[in-house]
C-alpha cells in the first residue's frame, strides 16, 4: 500500500512539473504548445551528450538540460511563434505550427541518435532508498524534490512578486496589461523560455529514471497537460491537485487493466475532464446568447 | 507502370481521408487530430469481418462504415459543446486511446506485429487483386466520396456549416442546433476515412497499428492544410503535394535508414511554413463572411 501511494507521489510529481511547464506557456501564450513533447525529448537527449562528454557530472548534464530546452524555446519564439504573432494568427494556428515543431524535433533527435533506446551514465549513480518497506531510487526522490520546490517557488513568485504580477496581468488581458505598461511580448518570451528550461529538465529526470528514446516526450506531455487541465493554469494549488487526480487515476487504471493501458487511462480521465466541463462551456454559450 | 498505379491508389486513398477531413477543418471549423483513428477503426474492422466472419469485402467495408459510425457518435455526443483548444484535445485523446488499443489489444488486433494475409477485394465475381484493378475501384470510391463531400458542403446544409464556424452563437440564435449538426458531420467523415481504412486494407492486405497512429492523423491533417481547406481542389492538391513529395525523394539519393526522418521533418517544416504565412487563408475566422 505504501508502495503505491510512493508511486502515485513520483507519477504526481513528474504530472506536476511538466504540468507547471505546459501552463506556464498555455495561461499566458493561449496556445496549446505540443512542441514541448519535443523540447523535453530534446532535453534528455542534450543531457545524454553532455554525459557522454563528462560521464560523472550530473550538474553539468542538468544544466546541458536545461541550456538545450531554453534555447530550443527561443528557436521556436524567433522562427515560428513570433512571425505567427506579428501576423496575428488565430490560436489553432499557433497549435498547427507547434505540432509541426514537435514533429520536427523528434525526427531531428532520431536523426542524430538514433531511434534506439539509450540509458544515461547518471542512471548508474542512482541507487535505491528503502525505508519504511517503500523502495525509490535518489532520481525518483530528486523528481519529488524538484516538484515540490518548483510548486513552492511558482507560488511564491505568482503571489508576491512583481514579475508574478506581470504574468497575471498578461495572461488576465494582454492589450490591458500592455496599456499599463507591461512588456507582453517580453512575458510570452519568459514563460516560453522558463517553461521549455523546466521541461528539458524534466525530460533529464525521466530519463536518469527509465531511459531516452525519441518517443520519450509525448506520454509525458499528455500526462501534464492532464493534470494542468484538471487544475486551472495560473493557480499552483490546483495544478498539484491535477497532479495529485491524474496520477492516482492512472495508477490505478494500470493496477486493474494493465501498465499498457496507462497513456490510454490518462487520456480517458483527460476527456472525462473535458466532458465534465462541458456543461460550463454551454452555460456559457447559453449566456452570451441570452446577451445577444 | 505498376508503381504508377500503386500511386494512384495511395493518391486515392489519401483523398477520401483529405476531403473527409476538410470538411471538418475547412467548412466547420473543427481542428481534428482523430482522423487516422477512425481509419484505423475502418482498416480492423474490415480485416477482421473478412477474416473471422468471413464476409464478403463489400459487406465487410459497409459494416466497417457503420461500425466507425457508431463509435464517432457516441464518443461525439457528450463532445458537441466543446469547442476550440477543447475540442481539438478530445480529438488527440481519441487518437491516442485507440492507438493505444490497436497496439495493446492483442486477442483482437494482434497487437504491434498486425494482421497479415488479408485477401484481395472480389465484387461480382472479379478479383481485385495488384495495383492495376485496384486503382480502378479506389479511385471510384474516392469520385463517390469526393462527390459526396461536395455536396454536403454545399447548398443550405453546406451554408450552415459555414455558419457554425464562423459563429456558434448566432448559429444557435437562428433557431439551429449545431451540436446536433457537428454530431452529424463527425460521423459522416468518420464514416468515410472507415471506408478509406478498410480500402487501405484490401489493397495492403496487412494492417499494423503504426498505420493508424497520430503522424499519420496529422498527415492527413498537413494535406488539408497545405492544400488550403474548404474547397474541392485544395485538399486534393495537398494529397498530390504531400504523397509525391516523398516519393521525388526517393530518386535525390537520400540513405534509406534516414528516409523516413527526412520525410517527417519536410512535413513538420512545411506545416509550419503554410501554417505561417498562409494561415489567413486556411483557419482564420471570417474568411466566408469577408467573402
Amino acid at each position: 500500500m505504501l508502495q503505491l501511494f510512493a508511486n502515485v507521489l513520483i507519477t504526481a510529481s513528474v504530472a506536476l512539473l511538466v504540468a507547471v511547464s505546459f501552463s506556464t506557456v498555455y495561461w499566458v501564450a493561449r496556445f496549446f504548445h505540443f512542441a514541448l513533447g519535443g523540447i523535453i525529448v530534446a532535453g534528455a537527449y542534450c543531457a545524454y551528450a553532455v554525459l557522454n562528454l563528462v560521464p560523472s557530472s550530473p550538474i553539468l548534464a542538468v544544466f546541458g538540460a536545461a541550456l538545450g530546452g531554453g534555447l530550443l524555446g527561443v528557436t521556436l519564439e524567433v522562427l515560428v511563434h513570433r512571425p505567427l504573432r506579428l501576423r496575428g494568427a488565430a490560436g489553432s494556428g499557433f497549435l498547427l505550427a507547434s505540432l509541426g515543431a514537435y514533429i520536427v524535433i523528434i525526427n531531428s533527435v532520431s536523426l542524430v541518435w538514433g531511434e534506439q533506446v539509450r540509458i544515461l551514465a547518471v542512471a548508474r549513480l542512482s541507487h535505491v532508498i528503502s525505508m519504511f518497506g517503500v523502495r525509490i531510487t535518489t532520481v525518483q526522490a530528486c523528481e519529488v524534490g524538484l516538484a515540490a520546490a518548483t510548486a513552492i517557488c511558482a507560488w511564491i513568485a505568482l503571489a508576491g512578486t512583481r514579475a508574478g504580477r506581470a504574468f497575471r496581468a498578461v495572461a488576465c488581458d494582454a492589450v490591458l496589461a500592455r496599456v499599463v505598461g507591461i512588456d507582453a511580448i517580453l512575458v510570452h518570451v519568459v514563460a516560453l523560455v522558463a517553461g521549455s528550461m523546466l521541461a528539458g529538465v524534466v525530460g533529464l529526470l525521466v530519463a536518469a529514471d527509465v531511459d531516452v528514446r525519441p518517443g520519450l516526450g509525448f506520454p509525458l506531455l499528455l500526462l501534464g497537460v492532464t493534470a494542468a487541465l484538471l487544475g486551472r493554469p495560473g493557480r499552483v494549488s490546483s495544478l498539484v491537485a491535477g497532479a495529485g487526480i491524474v496520477s492516482i487515476g492512472q495508477n490505478l487504471g494500470a493496477w486493474f487493466f494493465g501498465m499498457q493501458f496507462r497513456e490510454a487511462i490518462t487520456m480517458l480521465i483527460l476527456l472525462a475532464t473535458l466532458y465534465l466541463r462541458r456543461r460550463v462551456i454551454s452555460a456559457h454559450l447559453s449566456q452570451r446568447v441570452a446577451e445577444f | 507502370m505498376e508503381y504508377i498505379l500503386h500511386l494512384l491508389v495511395v493518391l486515392s486513398i489519401y483523398a477520401i481521408l483529405a476531403t473527409s477531413l476538410d470538411i471538418l477543418v475547412g467548412h466547420m471549423g473543427v481542428l481534428s487530430v482523430a482522423h487516422a483513428a477512425f481509419y484505423g477503426v475502418g482498416a480492423y474492422v474490415a480485416t477482421l469481418a473478412v477474416l473471422a466472419l468471413r464476409l464478403p469485402f463489400v459487406v465487410a467495408a459497409m459494416l466497417a462504415v457503420v461500425v466507425g459510425v457508431v463509435l464517432c457518435a457516441l464518443i461525439s455526443l457528450p463532445a458537441a459543446n466543446l469547442r476550440d483548444d477543447s475540442l481539438v484535445i478530445a480529438t488527440l485523446c481519441v487518437q491516442v486511446v485507440a492507438s493505444s488499443v490497436f497496439v495493446n489489444w492483442e486477442g483482437l488486433t494482434r497487437g504491434a506485429q498486425g494482421i497479415r494475409g488479408i485477401p484481395p477485394p472480389v465484387l461480382l465475381g472479379v478479383s481485385f487483386a495488384g495495383p492495376g484493378r485496384f486503382a480502378v475501384l479506389s479511385g471510384l470510391a474516392a469520385i463517390v466520396a469526393v462527390t459526396l463531400a461536395r455536396r454536403t458542403t454545399s447548398g443550405p446544409f453546406g451554408r450552415l456549416l459555414h455558419a457554425i464556424r464562423e459563429d456558434e452563437v448566432v448559429v444557435l440564435c437562428a433557431g439551429k442546433r449545431p451540436a446536433i449538426v457537428k454530431i452529424v458531420v463527425l460521423c459522416f467523415a468518420a464514416g468515410l476515412a472507415a471506408l478509406a481504412g478498410s480500402l487501405f486494407a484490401g489493397y495492403s492486405g496487412y494492417v499494423s497499428p503504426t498505420s493508424f497512429g497520430l503522424l499519420e492523423s496529422v498527415l492527413i491533417l498537413s494535406m488539408v492544410i497545405v492544400g488550403g481547406p474548404g474547397g474541392v481542389w485544395g485538399p486534393l492538391g495537398g494529397v498530390l503535394l504531400l504523397v509525391l513529395f516523398p516519393e521525388a525523394l526517393r530518386f535525390v539519393g537520400i540513405p534509406a535508414n534516414v528516409a523516413s526522418e527526412v520525410r517527417q521533418i519536410l512535413f513538420g517544416l512545411l506545416l509550419i511554413v503554410v501554417t505561417i504565412f498562409h494561415g489567413e487563408s486556411g483557419l482564420a475566422p471570417g474568411r466566408v463572411l469577408r467573402k
